[in-house]
């Protein structure tokens, strides 16, 4: 079997990817512009996903074209998104493979011509994004990305993407059109469109709505991180604590990425009989919620290990999850966890592959990484994994030099601070 | 918002817990007495003082809170980006500020490893400004706790007249190291 995936770029830089489909009826089409909290300064930390929020909204009084265009495409059925990232914001549309047109005619338009907003909308869509930050910096979701702060810093992919409640206030409407004209260009995006078009179709809809995108320069980005890693605390008051282990690890372009993710499932997995999860949650019922996670990145990742616990218990949560870290670089890993591993992982790729959706967003990651991959092919590498080779991975990861901490709660942390050490 | 990579919410100290102690307590009062050779980075600090990096950044966090530590500068080499730090004001004013300000006995504080090199360092400088005044003079006797106990009070004395002759507008800077121990057990 052939898995064609196909790239091509418009004259003024824009570079397109299909994955054509065959048994679907549908279609999702999306643009991916390389612009997320990373390309932020400190100031304006939080704006690409204002931004997103803003370009998004189909109610735009000063943009006709894209009320109808949006209007006509729901009465269709067509439902759309959008994501910010560290390291993207990404608009997509999915429906029946006719709506295809229209899809592409409101990417343009949010993407080329959603660039004015009244005052009204500007300031309403502040308060969404506010109550959006009101919810996240209120909650333990908000550990993930702290452990992704801890370990790079306040900048680069250490940057929060929702921004601080105070920058969402402070935002105006000169400095999203700012950022808007630096990064919103051709040579810095990619439109993906997966599922049951013609290649002809997709390159004459795109050319003429692409093709009139006048070819700008794109601001310019240099990343720097911290070369070890930080710690992030915060004193919440009340009977449980989110605490998160984490990690530096290869990017999304390594091949060792599948590796890291096989560790991920070993030690986290909550769902499977992880080492952590029966340690912590079956054999002493000390966390109901536990787990593990890998974001990564294009030139870098995270792992990390989180657990929401009572206070009382967090001292013995951290000794086990140290304890069980040590140990996973000295015990060879045994087939059936290995197997369990890759199966878990095979399922969910199996899954991405089931839903255009899903695979939109992992080819438009790609495209925005300027790397393609299929998801077939990615199954094909989860199946080579070689059991042997996890030990020397997992010490080349599981160092002090690459740990830290973040933890949300209220803790003794001079008590605590003093287990957050491996042996090396 | 601060330069600083991550936050330290020092309102996870309970409110009643004073900063000097809480300092005192944990690895900072080695940090400072590091930081008294100049600027280190957190992996310097951590290699020296023998404990993880992210404890470092906990106590230099706690340390510039209360502005006893500052950020001197930074160094990127192939993007990554790494801090030095170093004491705020004279190495002096940091630990006699801690001692003035605590409860606690700093010199009881000092680790055993500190202090020898504090001790080491004033010894070195004996011979480098041997034009100076300077002491260095140890001996060992005999003799009951009850008479020592009041040798040590009249050392307290002379300790305290020492303090008093402090001249912040001075350029220079002495030190006065007093150790009355017990010369026993030493094969422990």
């Amino acid at each position: 079997m052939i898995y064609d995936i196909l790239t091509f770029y418009l004259e003024n830089g824009l570079n397109v990817v299909f994955h054509k489909i065959h048994h679907v009826k549908t279609v999702s089409c999306g643009i991916w512009i390389n612009q997320g909290s990373k390309h932020e300064s400190e100031e304006l930390n939080g704006i690409s996903h204002l931004i997103e929020h803003l370009k998004m909204n189909g109610e735009n009084d000063l943009n006709n074209e894209l009320r109808e265009t949006i209007n006509n495409l729901s009465l269709n059925g067509v439902v759309y998104n959008a994501t910010t990232t560290k390291e993207f914001t990404s608009y997509y549309f999915t429906g029946l493979s006719n709506t295809f047109a229209d899809c592409i005619k409101a990417l343009a338009n949010m993407s080329m011509h959603n660039v004015k907003f009244s005052k009204n909308m500007f300031e309403n869509e502040k308060q969404v994004v506010l109550e959006e930050a009101n919810s996240f910096y209120s909650s333990f979701n908000q550990i993930q990305e702290r452990t992704g702060q801890a370990l790079w810093g306040n900048q680069d992919v250490g940057r929060i993407i929702l921004g601080s409640k105070e920058n969402i206030k402070s935002f105006k409407i000169s400095d999203v059109e700012e950022v808007i004209e630096a990064s919103y260009t051709p040579e810095n995006s990619s439109i993906v469109i997966v599922g049951n078009v013609e290649y002809e179709t997709v390159v004459d809809v795109v050319n003429e709505y692409f093709s009139k995108w006048e070819d700008k320069s794109t601001r310019e980005y240099v990343e720097t991180v911290n070369k070890y890693p930080d710690i992030f605390l915060s004193n919440t008051k009340g009977n449980s604590t989110a605490l998160s282990i984490g990690f530096k690890v290869p990017s999304f372009l390594d091949t060792n990425k599948h590796y890291v993710e096989s560790l991920a499932n070993i030690l986290g997995n909550p769902a499977s009989h992880s080492r952590l999860c029966k340690e912590i949650r079956i054999n002493r019922g000390l966390a109901y919620n536990l787990g593990a996670f890998v974001n990564l990145y294009q030139n870098r990742g995270t792992l990390g290990f989180t657990v929401v616990c009572s206070n009382t218990n967090v001292e013995e949560v951290i000794r086990i999850i140290m304890h069980e870290i040590n140990m996973i670089k000295t015990d060879e890993i045994t087939p059936e966890e290995m197997n369990r591993a890759q199966k878990v992982m095979e399922t969910t790729t199996l899954l991405q592959l089931d839903n255009v959706n899903a695979q939109l967003k992992f080819l438009g990651k790609c495209a925005a990484y300027g790397s393609i991959f299929s998801l077939e092919q990615e199954i094909r590498m989860i199946n080579k994994l070689d059991r042997s080779k996890m030990s020397n991975i997992a010490n080349n990861i599981f160092k002090n030099e690459n740990m830290t901490l973040a933890l949300i709660g209220d803790c003794d942390i001079d008590r605590l601070i003093r287990l957050i050490k491996l042996e090396n | 918002m601060s330069e600083l990579p991550v936050t330290y919410d020092m309102n996870s100290r309970k409110g009643s817990e004073g900063l000097n102690s809480d300092i005192l307590e944990g690895k900072s009062i080695n940090i400072l007495i590091s930081l008294l050779d100049g600027a280190k980075t957190p992996s310097q600090l951590a290699k020296e003082l023998s404990i993880s990096i992210v404890s470092v950044q906990l106590y230099l966090k706690k340390l510039l809170t209360i502005n006893f530590v500052k950020i001197c500068n930074k160094e990127i080499v192939e993007n990554r980006v790494e801090y030095y730090y170093s004491l705020t004001s004279s190495n002096l004013e940091i630990l006699n500020s801690i001692k003035e300000t605590s409860n606690h006995n700093v010199d009881e504080k000092i680790s055993t490893e500190h202090f020898v090199k504090l001790t080491k360092d004033m010894l070195r400088n004996v011979y480098a400004f041997n034009d100076r005044p300077h002491k260095a003079k140890a001996y060992f006797i005999k003799a009951d706790d009850t008479v020592m106990k009041e040798f040590k009070k009249e050392l307290d004395e002379l300790f305290r007249k020492y303090q008093q002759l402090e001249d912040k507008e001075s350029v220079s800077t002495y030190g006065f190291v007093s150790l009355l121990a017990p010369y026993e057990n030493m094969n422990d």
